[in-house]
C-alpha cells in the first residue's frame, strides 16, 4: 500500500492515467511525473485576512504557512510547472496590501516556476493580480497533453480524463456505536480524480464514493486506500 | 391593610378569580413597595407571577394617587388609553427563558390591568415579532414588556437604549433556575447590570425561581455583587405522590436501554383511567416511539393523543396546548417542552416514561397535575430498565429529605464578554474602565481581572495579539480617548444577527411536499438519509424526497420501516444528587423487611448482582472485570453522576495508555464507568489505584483532553458566542459564504498559530469545570481513593455493568497510532461486509 517513500515523513501513491504517471502525494497534492508538474487545489490564500477584514479575529499565518509547504514541494521535485485547478484565493483580501506584497515575494524566490490557474468559484482576484504573479490563466476547463484540469467535477464519464477539485472531500468510516473519523481524501477512477483541499484553513466536506471509485485518504502523513463500501 | 385602599382594588381583583392573595404575594409587595429587590421561590403555577406583578402595579397606583390628589381628577389617571396614547411609559421588563412562555405570560399580565382598569400595556418583544412591532416599539416602549434574554440584550445594542428604559424601574426575571448556570444567565447578568448601572437606586430586580438546592447563589446571581436582596418562599404545601408501575414478570425486563415499551399496556390503562394525561419523556426521539406505540394499539384514539416536542412547529404545537386545555384532546406525549409555562391548564394525571434524571425535574413535572394549592400532584414513573425501578424509588426518598439539586453558577466565561463588549460598543460606546468596573459588579464577572478585561479588550480591538499589524480591521474602534464605539454598518448587523449564546447544530426545516412547515431536526441527522428513507417525525411516518438549501422536503410514508432521529442532547445525565440517592437506596440492602414495592420488583436482579459479584456500598470501591465474546470489560463504579464518570473514564484510559499498548472503548454513565478492549487483558488492583490515584490529576486530565478531542467540542459554543462562526437558520439560505467555517477547523487554526489565545484557555476551562466538574472530580477521587478497592472477576456482566457494556457510545482512547486504529478498523468492516454477502 505504501509505495515509495519520497522523504522520510511523506507517502505517496502512483497512478496510470492515459498513459501518464501521476503520484499522490500525503501532503494533498499531486505530481504528474512525465511534466514534471505539481498539481493542487484549493488554496485559498488570504482566508485568514479575509475573516480579520469581516472584523472576525483569526490568525492569518494560514497563507505563508501554506506557501513555504507549496515551496517546500517545487525545491523537492526541482518542479517545471504548479496547475492549481481553483481557489488559489479565499476572498478579495489577497489583492490588498496586507497578503500581496507576501505572495509577489513569494514568487520571487520561485521565479522559474509556471504557475498555471484554473480558475475556481473563489478566485475573484485572479485576474488582478495575474501579472504581478506571473499567473497564467486558464479556461474554465483546460487540456494538456492528455489530460484535462477544471475546477469543477466533471458530470458523468469524463474524455479526456479530468484533475478537479472544488469539493475539498474527505470520506468518513464509522464502526458501529464508534464515533466515526473523517479522513480527506483522493478520490479516483477511470476518468477523473478530485483532489483534497491544499489549503490548511480550508476544511473538508464528507463525499459518498461511488462503488467503482477509489479512495485515498490521508492519515498521519500517510495514504490508505479505503474500500469506497465502507464510507458513510 | 387599612391604611391601603389600593391594596383593596388588588385583593378584590384576586376575589374575582375566586382567590385570595398567599401571605407570600402580600409579604412580596411590601418589599416592593419599600424598595428592595429579591427572589421568590415556588413550585410552578403558584402565583409567583402576580407576586411580582402586584408591585409594580401597586406602586403605580400609589404614585397615581398622589398625582391625582394634586391634581383632583382621579378619573383622567385611570383612564384605559387608546392605541397606547397617554399609556404609562415603561415601567416593568419582564424577561422569560422561553418564547412560547412569552405569549402567557402578556396574557396573564394584561387580564390584571385590563380588569382593574389601569392605562397599562403589555407588549411582547421576542425573535418571533414582526419587525413593525419591533419598529413601534422602539419608538415608544409599552408600559411592561415581556421579552427574552436575547431580545434585551438587542435592545441594549441600540444606541439609543437608554431613552428607550428611561423609566424602567422593575426587572422581573421568570424562570430564573433555568438560566442560572447557563451562559444565557450570564448574558442577562451582564444586561442586569447594564440596567441597573443606568437606573441606579430606582431599579428593583425580581426573580422567580422553582425549587433550587442553593438559592441563595441563585439570587447573588441576579442581583450582583452587593444587594440587599429578600428570598421569599412561595407556596409549598403541594403533596407529591410518586407511583411507579410495576412489570408483571420481572424475568425479561430489560436492564438496560430506555427505547423500551414493555410496559405499555399498563400506561394505556393509565391515560384510559384518566380525564387528561401529560405523558413525558426524557428525549424526542422517546416521544416518537411511545406516541407511535399507543396509536398503534388504540387507533381509536387517534385525535385523541398528540405529540409535543420542541422540534415541533409552534403553530402545531400551539394548537396541540389549545386542544388539551378545551378537553379535546386526552393526552399529550411531550419532552421538556411542555416541562415550563406559566398558565398551562393542569391535567389529572403525569406519567413520566423512563429515568426521573433528576429530582426538581421529576417535581417539576408533577406539578403539571393538581394544580390547586393544597390538591396533591400525582406522577406515575413508567421504567423502561431495571435500574430506572430503583431510581424512582430514590427520588422518592430524596424528595422526602428535601435533596434538590443545586445550580452551579458560571464564572467569567470571556465568549460572553467579548459578545457584551461588543454590544456596549454598539449601544452607544462605553469608557473602558467604566465598563470594566460596571462589568464587575456582577456576580458571574466579580473576579475578572484587569489582564483578563485587557485581552477581551484587545481581542475585539485588534485580535488579540495575531493582529497587531492590522489597526484597520477591527470590531471596535477607539473614537476618543478610552471611549469605545462601533460604526460599520455590516459589523453591526452581523453583530446583532449573532446576540445570543444558545448553540445548536445546524437547524432543517422539515416541509410536506406542497404543504405546511413540521417542525426542524438537526443537520448531522438528516444529511444521513438519503432520498426514499423514512422517519418518524411530528407524530408521522415521513419519507425524504429531497434536501436542499437547509430545507427537507418530505410526504407521509407508505410504507415503513422507519428511523428515529436521535437528537443531540437527547441523553441527558442524571443528576448527582440522585445518583447519590440511588447508591443510598442500594446500600439500604435487599432484605428488609417493608420495602418500596419498586425495590421488591428489584429484589431479584439486585441479587444476582449481589450473587455474581456485590452490591455497592459506601464503605468499599467497587470494580468489575468481565471477560466478554469480544473482549473484556472493566466496570468502576463511583456512583458519581455521568459528568464526573465521563472525566474519570478519560482519565483513567489515559493513565492505562500511557503503560499498556491498548485501545479502549470508554463508556460513561451515572453510576459508574465502562473500559473495554477487544483483547484479553487481566487487570490488577495496583493498576487501577494507579488509574485511580488524586496526584498529577490536572495535568493528566489536561494531557488526556486533548486525546479525547473535549476541547474541540466545547470550542464550538464559544467560537459562536465570540461571534467567529455564523449560526444557518432553518429554511433560510446561508449567507456570507465566504465567511462559513466550522469551529473545529477554526480551533485548529487558533491552535496551531495562536495557542496562547485565551478563548482556548476557556474551552479547557469550561471542559473541566462545567463538564468534567473538576473540582467535584477531585473530591470523588480523593474519596475513592481512601477506601478498600474490591476487584471482583465475573464470568457475566453483572446488571450493573450491562447497561454499560450494551451502551458502548463513548470515545476512544487508544496508545496505537491513529492509522493502526484505521487499519484494525477498516479491517473490522471488511469482514462484517463480507459476512453480509
Amino acid at each position: 500500500m505504501f509505495v515509495f517513500p519520497l522523504n522520510e515523513d511523506v507517502d505517496a501513491f502512483p497512478l496510470k492515467v492515459a498513459g501518464e504517471t501521476l503520484h499522490l502525494l500525503a501532503d494533498k497534492l499531486c505530481y504528474w511525473e512525465d511534466r514534471n508538474a505539481l498539481i493542487l487545489a484549493d488554496l485559498h490564500l488570504g482566508k485568514g485576512t479575509d475573516f480579520q477584514k469581516a472584523g472576525i479575529p483569526l490568525p492569518d499565518e494560514d497563507t505563508p504557512h501554506d506557501l513555504a509547504r507549496l515551496s517546500r514541494w517545487i525545491d523537492h521535485f526541482q518542479a517545471s510547472q504548479v496547475i492549481i485547478v481553483g481557489d488559489l484565493f479565499h476572498g478579495l483580501s489577497a489583492a490588498t496590501d496586507w497578503v500581496l506584497p507576501g505572495l509577489t515575494t513569494w514568487r520571487a524566490t520561485q521565479g522559474e516556476v509556471r504557475l498555471t490557474l484554473v480558475p475556481g468559484n473563489h478566485d475573484r482576484v485572479a485576474k488582478a493580480v495575474a501579472e504581478e504573479l506571473g499567473l497564467e490563466l486558464t479556461a474554465e476547463v483546460v487540456t494538456m497533453g492528455p489530460l484535462s484540469f477544471s475546477h469543477y467535477e466533471p458530470a458523468g464519464e469524463a474524455d479526456p480524463f479530468t484533475i478537479s477539485g472544488h469539493l475539498h472531500p474527505a470520506v468518513r468510516i464509522k464502526e458501529d456505536g464508534g464515533p466515526g473519523m473523517t479522513l480527506p481524501a483522493f478520490i479516483f477512477n477511470d476518468h477523473r480524480l478530485v483532489l483534497p483541499a491544499f489549503g490548511s484553513f480550508t476544511g473538508s466536506a464528507k463525499v459518498l464514493p461511488h462503488p467503482q471509485d477509489r479512495v485515498f485518504a490521508l492519515v498521519e502523513g500517510g495514504l490508505l486506500e479505503i474500500n469506497p463500501k465502507l464510507c458513510r | 391593610m387599612e391604611r391601603d385602599p389600593l391594596r383593596k382594588r388588588l385583593h378584590a381583583w384576586f376575589q374575582t378569580q375566586g382567590w385570595t392573595p398567599f401571605p407570600f404575594q402580600e409579604e412580596t409587595w411590601d418589599h416592593y413597595l419599600s424598595g428592595r429587590s429579591g427572589l421568590i421561590h415556588a413550585p410552578t403555577g403558584l402565583g409567583k407571577t402576580y407576586a411580582a406583578w402586584g408591585g409594580p402595579l401597586l406602586q403605580w397606583m400609589e404614585q397615581g394617587r398622589e398625582c391625582n390628589d394634586s391634581r383632583g381628577s382621579k378619573g383622567d389617571c385611570l383612564a384605559t388609553p387608546r392605541n397606547g396614547r397617554g399609556a404609562e411609559p415603561i415601567r416593568v421588563l419582564w424577561i422569560t427563558p422561553l418564547r412560547a412562555l412569552a405569549a402567557d405570560t402578556v396574557f396573564s399580565l394584561q387580564q390584571v390591568v385590563e380588569d382593574l382598569g389601569l392605562p397599562w400595556t403589555v407588549g411582547l418583544r421576542t425573535g418571533d415579532t414582526s419587525s413593525s412591532v419591533k419598529q413601534r416599539q422602539r419608538k415608544r416602549m409599552p408600559s411592561a414588556l415581556v421579552t427574552t434574554p436575547e431580545s434585551l440584550s438587542l435592545l441594549l445594542s441600540y444606541p439609543d437604549w437608554r431613552r428607550m428604559f428611561k423609566t424602567v424601574e422593575c426587572v422581573v426575571v421568570d424562570e430564573w433556575h433555568e438560566l442560572m448556570g447557563t451562559k444565557r444567565g450570564v448574558q442577562t447578568e451582564l444586561a442586569l447590570t447594564r440596567l441597573r448601572a443606568f437606573r441606579g437606586d430606582k431599579l428593583r430586580i425580581w426573580g422567580l425561581s422553582a425549587t433550587l438546592g442553593n438559592l441563595g447563589v441563585a439570587m447573588d446571581c441576579l442581583l450582583g455583587k452587593q444587594h440587599d436582596g429578600v428570598m421569599v418562599r412561595g407556596v409549598y404545601n403541594k403533596k407529591i405522590n410518586i407511583e411507579t408501575l410495576i412489570p408483571e414478570e420481572m424475568d425479561n425486563f430489560p436492564w438496560s436501554g430506555h427505547l423500551g415499551i414493555r410496559l405499555l399496556p399498563q400506561v394505556i390503562a393509565c391515560i384510559e383511567k384518566a380525564g387528561t394525561t401529560l405523558v413525558f419523556t426524557n428525549t424526542r426521539s422517546q416521544t416518537e416511539v411511545w406516541f407511535q406505540a399507543i396509536l398503534a394499539e388504540r387507533p381509536d384514539w387517534a385525535g385523541l393523543i398528540a405529540a409535543h416536542h420542541g422540534s415541533i412547529e409552534k403553530e402545531i404545537r400551539d394548537a396541540v396546548e389549545r386542544d388539551l386545555d378545551s378537553g379535546k384532546i386526552k393526552a399529550v406525549v411531550c419532552t421538556s417542552s411542555l416541562d415550563l409555562g406559566v398558565d398551562f391548564t393542569p391535567v389529572d394525571q403525569v406519567i413520566q416514561i423512563g429515568s426521573p434524571k433528576g429530582i426538581a425535574r421529576l417535581m417539576q413535572r408533577a406539578g403539571r397535575s393538581g394544580h390547586q394549592p393544597g390538591a396533591t400532584s400525582q406522577i406515575v414513573g413508567v421504567p423502561t430498565n431495571a435500574l430506572e425501578l430503583i431510581e424512582f424509588a430514590a427520588a422518592r426518598d430524596a424528595m422526602k429529605r428535601g435533596a434538590i439539586e443545586a445550580r452551579e453558577p458560571i464564572r467569567r466565561p470571556l465568549d460572553v464578554l467579548v459578545q457584551h463588549i461588543v454590544s456596549c460598543a454598539l449601544g452607544g460606546g462605553f469608557d473602558d474602565t467604566a465598563l470594566y468596573e460596571e462589568v464587575r459588579r456582577s456576580f458571574a464577572y466579580a473576579d475578572l481581572t484587569r489582564e483578563e478585561w485587557n485581552w477581551a479588550m484587545d481581542f475585539n480591538r485588534q485580535g488579540g495579539k495575531v493582529l497587531r499589524a492590522y489597526p484597520e480591521y477591527s470590531r471596535i474602534r477607539m473614537s476618543e480617548a478610552d471611549h469605545y464605539v462601533l460604526d460599520d454598518r455590516n459589523l453591526a448587523q452581523r453583530h446583532r444577527l449573532s446576540i445570543g449564546t444558545i448553540t445548536s447544530d445546524s437547524e432543517v426545516l422539515v416541509r410536506l411536499q406542497g404543504g405546511r412547515a413540521l417542525g426542524s431536526v438537526e443537520e448531522s441527522f438528516i444529511s444521513r438519509l438519503r432520498p426514499g428513507d423514512t422517519f418518524n417525525f411530528a407524530g408521522r411516518k415521513l419519507e425524504l424526497i429531497r434536501l436542499r438549501s437547509m430545507t427537507a422536503t418530505v410526504k407521509v410514508a407508505k410504507r415503513h420501516k422507519g428511523v428515529v432521529p436521535s437528537w443531540q442532547g437527547g441523553r441527558s445525565p442524571l443528576s448527582t444528587e440522585l445518583a447519590e440517592a440511588v447508591r443510598l437506596k442500594l446500600e439500604q440492602g435487599i432484605e428488609r423487611a417493608d420495602p418500596d414495592p419498586e425495590m421488591e420488583a428489584a429484589k431479584e436482579i439486585l441479587r444476582i448482582q449481589n450473587r455474581w459479584s456485590q452490591l455497592p456500598h459506601s464503605d468499599y470501591f467497587l470494580v468489575e472485570h468481565t471477560r466478554v465474546r469480544n473482549g473484556t470489560h472493566i466496570c468502576i463504579f463511583t456512583f458519581a453522576g455521568r459528568l464526573v464518570n465521563e472525566g474519570l473514564a478519560a482519565l483513567a484510559a489515559f493513565r492505562l495508555s500511557q503503560t499498556v499498548t491498548i485501545s479502549l472503548r470508554l463508556t460513561p454513565n451515572d453510576y459508574g464507568f465502562s473500559l473495554m478492549t477487544n483483547k484479553p487483558f487481566e487487570i490488577e488492583v495496583t493498576q487501577l489505584r494507579e488509574m485511580m490515584k488524586s496526584a498529577d490529576l490536572l495535568d493528566d486530565l489536561m494531557a488526556c483532553m486533548n486525546t479525547a478531542e473535549l476541547a474541540k467540542r466545547q470550542f464550538r459554543e464559544i467560537a459562536r458566542v465570540a461571534g467567529l462562526v455564523m449560526q444557518g437558520y432553518p429554511g433560510r439560505q446561508k449567507t456570507n459564504r465566504q465567511l462559513q467555517t466550522s469551529s473545529s477547523l477554526l480551533f485548529e487554526v487558533f491552535e496551531r498559530y495562536d495557542p496562547e489565545n485565551l478563548l482556548l484557555t476557556q474551552a479547557k476551562r469550561e471542559i473541566l469545570e462545567r463538564q468534567l466538574e473538576l473540582t467535584r472530580l477531585r473530591k470523588v477521587i480523593q474519596h475513592l481513593e481512601q477506601l478498600p478497592l474490591v476487584l471482583v472477576k465475573t464470568e457475566r456482566l453483572t446488571p450493573l455493568a450491562f447497561p454499560l457494556w450494551a451502551d458502548q457510545i463513548g470515545h476512544n482512547i487508544t496508545s496505537e497510532s491513529r492509522t493502526d486504529r484505521i487499519q484494525a478498523m477498516l479491517a473490522k468492516l471488511e469482514q462484517t461486509a463480507e459476512e453480509a454477502d
